[in-house]
């Protein structure tokens, strides 16, 4: 009987190829699109992360408890004692990682007419690549030189471009001093980095720890040590393992605190979980358009057949087989329409992975706050979306056809075999 | 023993606030292998009779029995499975279902009964075929095919699960003169061969001629019981 029920199901739906086919499309494209934008915002997601750890946050960053507590004013107080035996320390409990030493520092930068806040750096520029990967990141000019003859920074390029400078330029920059009292110097533009976090492109000043102390005191300390991991092909692992090993370096070295970035990111993290409440209702609507659609076209089946019920029943059907009939359609429709949406999900996914979407060429550098705006927008595979926007657009799919297979089931026998 | 019995019948529609009365309290036994029609003017009852025979429908009073089984008080399980097992249905506009093929038409009752391999039902349903003289078309589609091949084959959907009985509603009414007489040939031969008892409503003098009895339905009410023979 459920071979027979399963036949007649299958030929109908091809049968009426049109109407099926306008169902299982809604379908494709509600499911296809969900499986792609949620790659999308997976890969927004891990290249949102990828910004945060490769230029500003670093896996983990480790400060003195005091530090971490005022961390948000940049003080040039409250540094780390000992960096290179610190340094040392977390090489040997994380064989895997690398560290570099980073001072942040609040500043204006100045082309003489206009002023701007800047957020400045001072970095090791021998060991930042090992963290960090702002070498990478020159638009014009160059790194800093091995033995600079003039005083040289690194800036961000739309800090640049606010200040109308370029490389070789003098720009003026004054911040307080670790005594407090306040600088000001002039320093020559050695490269101009265009870096994909916004903030660090429009207000990022980088400097060598050597020059650093020559404009903010001698005793500038190092406020902060960089910590990178490997990186794992999963988000979720990246940020389990960060805080790992930030669990494992504070149970090590008392008074020190290392900052995941997990726990860094969680502003952000905590915005990703309400945007894949969004997704999800985005998701329920087109279902719920694409069941309605579904709903039509059983109801049109039921419609066109009920004299075929009629004899159906005659021949010794009840009504929970002919109920079972449409709901077979219905699941036939959704096979068809789910299958079609992971193809169409995947070749998105499989492009958005290989090409990576020009999103920069259609926000022409818009700030879009924390989510980098780079060269493309890469998507990221997600193997239990695509399952799940199949077994859902299934689900879905069987559940709508029950409504009009209902109807079916109770259509009375004489009156289906009259029906003209 | 008689193998269909009804007892005083009635049947009444409610159309808005009128009421309809269909079957005034027909009373009728079949013996098995009849051969018989159901004849009377236009709204006479013919067609409720049939449905309520092959419990299509329900009585409004009355008590029809099976083999001695009243069916009144079956449930709608055991009316489907009494459907599925003892009776057959051949309809006036064929009913075909269209996305099968021949074969597969006659394969249905079978498939429905569900105790037959694919094998199985796919020999009985081409026997079946070659009876009614159609097996050639086995493979083709109900569009492909003649309003009298098509009779043919839903004749030959009816009598591949050997059922004790058959209704037929008007079966040549939608057929020539010429298929007509040929589906009555046919219906006749298979009742003479399988002892299949076939009850006809028809307002075909074709069929009021061949058939061995004929109840004269007048305003729901079986007026004459015309047996022509043994």
């Amino acid at each position: 009987m459920t071979r027979s029920l399963i036949s007649i199901a299958f030929r109908n739906v091809v049968r009426h190829w049109r109407r099926s086919l306008i169902s299982a499309t809604v379908l494709t494209v509600g499911i296809g699109m969900f499986i792609f934008f949620d790659s999308v915002l997976a890969g927004m997601d891990r290249m949102t992360i990828d910004s945060m750890v490769q230029f500003n946050d670093a896996s983990l960053k480790v400060m003195t408890s005091e530090y971490y507590e005022n961390r948000r004013t940049m003080p040039l107080s409250h540094g780390l004692e000992r960096t290179a035996e610190l340094a040392a320390e977390i090489a040997a409990a994380l064989p895997e990682a690398t560290t570099t030493p980073r001072t942040p520092f609040m500043a204006f930068a100045s082309n003489r007419i206009d002023s701007l806040p800047a957020l400045g750096y001072a970095i090791d520029p021998s060991t930042d690549s090992l963290v960090f990967k702002l070498e990478n990141q020159i638009d014009t000019g160059s790194w800093f030189s091995a033995a600079p003859e003039e005083k040289e920074i690194l800036i961000g390029k739309l800090l640049a471009r606010d200040l109308g400078l370029k490389e070789n330029d003098w720009i003026l920059l004054s911040a307080r001093m670790t005594d407090d009292s306040l600088n000001a110097d002039e320093y020559k533009i050695a490269g101009i980095l265009d870096i994909p976090d916004m903030s660090l492109n429009e207000s990022g000043i980088f400097m060598s720890y050597a020059e650093a102390k020559q404009f903010l005191g001698d005793d500038l300390p190092v406020t902060t040590l960089a910590v990178a991991l490997p990186r794992p092909a999963n988000l979720s692992k990246e940020l389990g393992d960060s805080l790992a090993s930030a669990a494992i370096i504070e149970k090590n070295h008392e008074g020190i605190r290392a900052v995941s970035i997990a726990e860094a990111a969680n502003d952000y993290l905590a915005m990703r979980d309400m945007k894949a409440k969004y997704s999800s209702l985005i998701i329920f609507i087109v279902l719920l358009i694409a069941g309605v659609g579904i709903v039509n076209t059983i109801l049109m089946s039921v419609y066109s057949r009920i004299k075929e019920i009629g004899v159906l029943r005659a021949y010794g059907m009840t009504s929970a087989h002919i109920r079972r009939l449409f709901s077979i359609e219905g699941l036939l429709i959704g096979l068809i329409g789910s299958s079609a949406a992971l193809a169409l999900g995947s070749l998105l996914v499989w492009w958005s992975v290989r090409s990576g979407i020009p999103i920069g060429d259609y926000f022409g550098g818009l700030d879009m706050g924390v989510i980098p705006m780079g060269d493309g927008l890469c998507g990221e595979w997600h193997p239990g979306t695509m399952v799940f926007g199949f077994l859902f657009g299934v689900a879905a799919s069987w559940i709508s056809a029950r409504i009009p297979a209902a109807k079916a089931g109770k259509l009375e026998v004489t009156e289906a075999l009259r029906f003209v | 023993m008689a193998i269909l019995s009804l007892s005083k019948i009635t049947k009444t529609y409610r159309k808005g606030d009128i009421e309809v009365k269909a079957l005034g309290g027909v009373d009728l036994e079949l013996e098995k292998g009849e051969f018989c029609a159901i004849v009377g003017p236009s709204g006479s009852g013919k067609t409720t009779l049939l449905n309520i025979i092959g419990c299509l429908d329900k009585p409004s009073s009355g008590i029809i029995s099976y083999q001695g089984k009243e069916l009144k008080i079956l449930g709608e399980k055991e009316l489907s499975e009494y459907r599925r097992e003892h009776v057959s249905f051949i309809f006036q506009s064929f009913n075909l279902i269209p996305v099968l093929t021949v074969a597969e038409n006659v394969e249905l009752p079978l498939s429905i009964e569900g105790s037959f391999s694919k094998t199985q039902m796919r020999q009985k349903a081409m026997a079946m075929l070659e009876a009614v003289g159609i097996a050639d078309k086995a493979g083709r589609y109900p569009r492909e095919l003649s309003g009298g091949q098509e009779q043919r084959v839903a004749i030959a959907r009816a009598l591949v699960k050997e059922p004790s009985v058959v209704l037929a509603d008007e079966p040549t009414a939608n057929l020539d003169s010429h298929n007509a007489e040929e589906i009555i040939r046919l219906m006749k031969a298979m009742n003479e061969k399988s002892q299949t008892t076939f009850i006809f409503s028809t307002h075909d003098k074709m069929i009021m001629e061949e058939a061995f009895r004929v109840f004269h339905l007048h305003d729901g009410l079986i007026v004459k019981d015309e047996r022509k023979r043994l």
